[in-house]
């Protein structure tokens, strides 16, 4: 079974922390490979604490060198009145061309005001293109702003993560019951039978496997998604396939 | 496969089980107003033990921990509905103690508790005033288990008042919560010269690179497994565990090796 991992990130801080990094994208495909994982969605820290050019160009030219088939770039974007990254209009074909598959905001590290004039235009592209928007908690988007961005956008193709050490399911529940395309990142849900009873709510299709890496250990959701009481065909859903399907769904061109 | 350095790991992997037996020194149980858990009875508990190769568990029901008038009774029940699997620690409240009565509970009852639990940051209340004297006295004189709630940065139950109430009570064995969560370091290097004193891993696994950490400076002598359940899945931690760069020696040490020795002394 293809494992895929919806939230992987690499780059070197200065931030003191002696834990939780993973400085180079080296190192992040030795650890895939010690733990199993064969690719996902990676992001490139650089571009929150560099310059958002730097860390996507970066990421980039780490995506093509792998020449991993299942490995993808997540970049970050920012709304187009200052012209630092690629206009709406533009970026689909580049991120094509440059292995990305999703984007994700960060208003908070970025410092702008997240509105409908900020990312109106832009999020309308994603939602049409059904290009995959990554809103995390972890990167400066609060859940009264995700419950926003998707009352405005309820086709926006998004994947949602909430990185609340609590349980969550009082904040994700709703947003995976009410939009249809929303994915819930699993790598926060670290409850007792928490997937097996989203599973049984809305379907595995609304879930994908994630780990956090490097913040967290690819081991502990790699254990709780082998081990979760659903059907072999969900596990793969969960595992891999939702998160090919959302791929391939995105139009690029 | 998780970690392809581990022979636990891979059987692991490989079959969906754990090839070893786990002993749960950390856990709760029932409804939480801030949290909804998809389980939490004591038969779910148990069924996810019995998934999971998980041979006994240490609990204090949410119930007591936020009822200091009528919640107890639930960790009674609990365990007298399985009494193989589960042992309970009282709840110390203190704000609203007795300690002639809650010790008279404990020593009466040892089919039922294997400690008291204290949570001095959800008390608002230093953890080593000496009000809570008469527990510690009752747990150094027969040996059960003092589960400490321990939390970086806390002043009422960080690593100093760890260390005082070690220092007062050097034949307690007190097992430290969350292992400090945030100050680990610090935390076991302030405690690690009392030997009774172990080190527990429920949060732990939010943070990479910690467990090891721990280990390095406690040794995986000193470590006992928790989950929190049902706060956190038991293949959470277990996954952690499997996937953490330490030794599968270490691992078994951490599973059962350590609560063996530790539920051997209590004669259970």
């Amino acid at each position: 079974m293809i494992i895929l991992d919806c939230n992987l990130n690499f780059g070197a801080t200065n931030n003191g922390n002696p834990y939780s990094n993973c400085d180079t994208f080296e190192d992040l495909c030795a650890e895939m490979k010690r733990s199993g994982i064969d690719g996902g969605l990676v992001r490139c820290t650089y571009s929150d604490t560099v310059g958002v050019n730097y860390g996507n160009n970066f990421l980039a030219e780490k995506i093509k060198e792998s020449g991993n088939r299942y490995l993808f770039g997540v970049w970050a974007v920012l709304p187009p009145f200052t012209d630092e990254t690629p206009p709406p209009d533009k970026l689909p074909s580049l991120m094509k061309s440059n292995g990305i598959a999703a984007v994700y905001i960060n208003p908070a590290t970025h410092r702008y005001v997240p509105s409908e004039l900020t990312l109106g235009e832009m999020f309308g592209v994603f939602e049409q293109r059904k290009i995959p928007v990554i809103l995390n908690t972890d990167r400066g988007v609060g859940m009264d702003l995700i419950y926003k961005i998707l009352s405005r956008f309820p086709e926006l193709t998004a994947i949602v993560g909430d990185s609340d050490c609590w349980p969550n399911a009082r904040r994700l529940y709703p947003l995976a019951y009410r939009y249809k395309n929303v994915r819930l990142d699993l790598s926060y849900v670290m409850d007792a039978g928490g997937i097996e009873d989203m599973v049984s709510r809305f379907g595995a299709e609304k879930l994908l496997f994630g780990t956090a890496f490097p913040n967290r250990y690819t081991g502990s959701m790699l254990a709780v998604t082998r081990t979760a009481c659903i059907s072999e065909e969900d596990r793969e859903k969960i595992f891999s396939l939702n998160l090919i399907r959302l791929i391939e769904e995105a139009d690029l061109s | 496969m998780i970690n392809n350095k581990s022979r636990i790991a891979a059987e692991f992997w490989e079959t969906g089980k754990l090839p070893c037996y786990i002993r749960d020194f950390h856990a709760h149980m029932d409804e939480h107003a801030q949290i909804y858990f998809p389980f939490s009875s004591a038969e779910d508990m148990v069924a996810d033990m019995d998934r999971n190769n998980v041979r006994s568990l240490f609990f204090c029901g949410h119930f007591a921990l936020d009822d200091p008038l009528y919640g107890e009774k639930y960790n009674v029940d609990a365990v007298r509905k399985f009494p193989d699997r589960l042992r309970a620690y009282h709840i110390i409240h203190s704000r609203c103690l007795n300690p002639v009565k809650e010790i008279d509970e404990v020593d009466k009852n040892p089919d039922i508790y294997v400690g008291f639990k204290l949570l001095g940051d959800y008390n608002y209340f230093p953890v080593d005033s000496a009000i809570h004297d008469p527990y510690y006295d009752y747990l150094s004189q027969t040996g059960k288990l003092l589960l400490l709630h321990t939390w970086g940065g806390s002043g009422y139950d960080g690593y100093e008042q760890v260390y005082n109430i070690a220092k007062r009570f050097p034949a307690l064995r007190i097992i430290c919560g969350h292992s400090f969560f945030g100050t680990h370091k610090e935390g076991i290097e302030r405690t690690r010269q009392f030997p009774n004193i172990y080190y527990e891993l429920t949060a732990v696994p939010i943070m990479r690179g910690v467990l090891e950490e721990i280990v390095n400076l406690a040794g995986s002598e000193r470590v006992l497994f928790g989950t929190d359940l049902p706060w956190f899945s038991t293949m959470h931690g277990v996954g952690m565990v499997l996937g953490a760069d330490i030794t599968d020696d270490d691992r078994l040490n951490i599973f059962h090796r350590n609560g063996d020795k530790l539920i051997q002394s209590l004669n259970i």
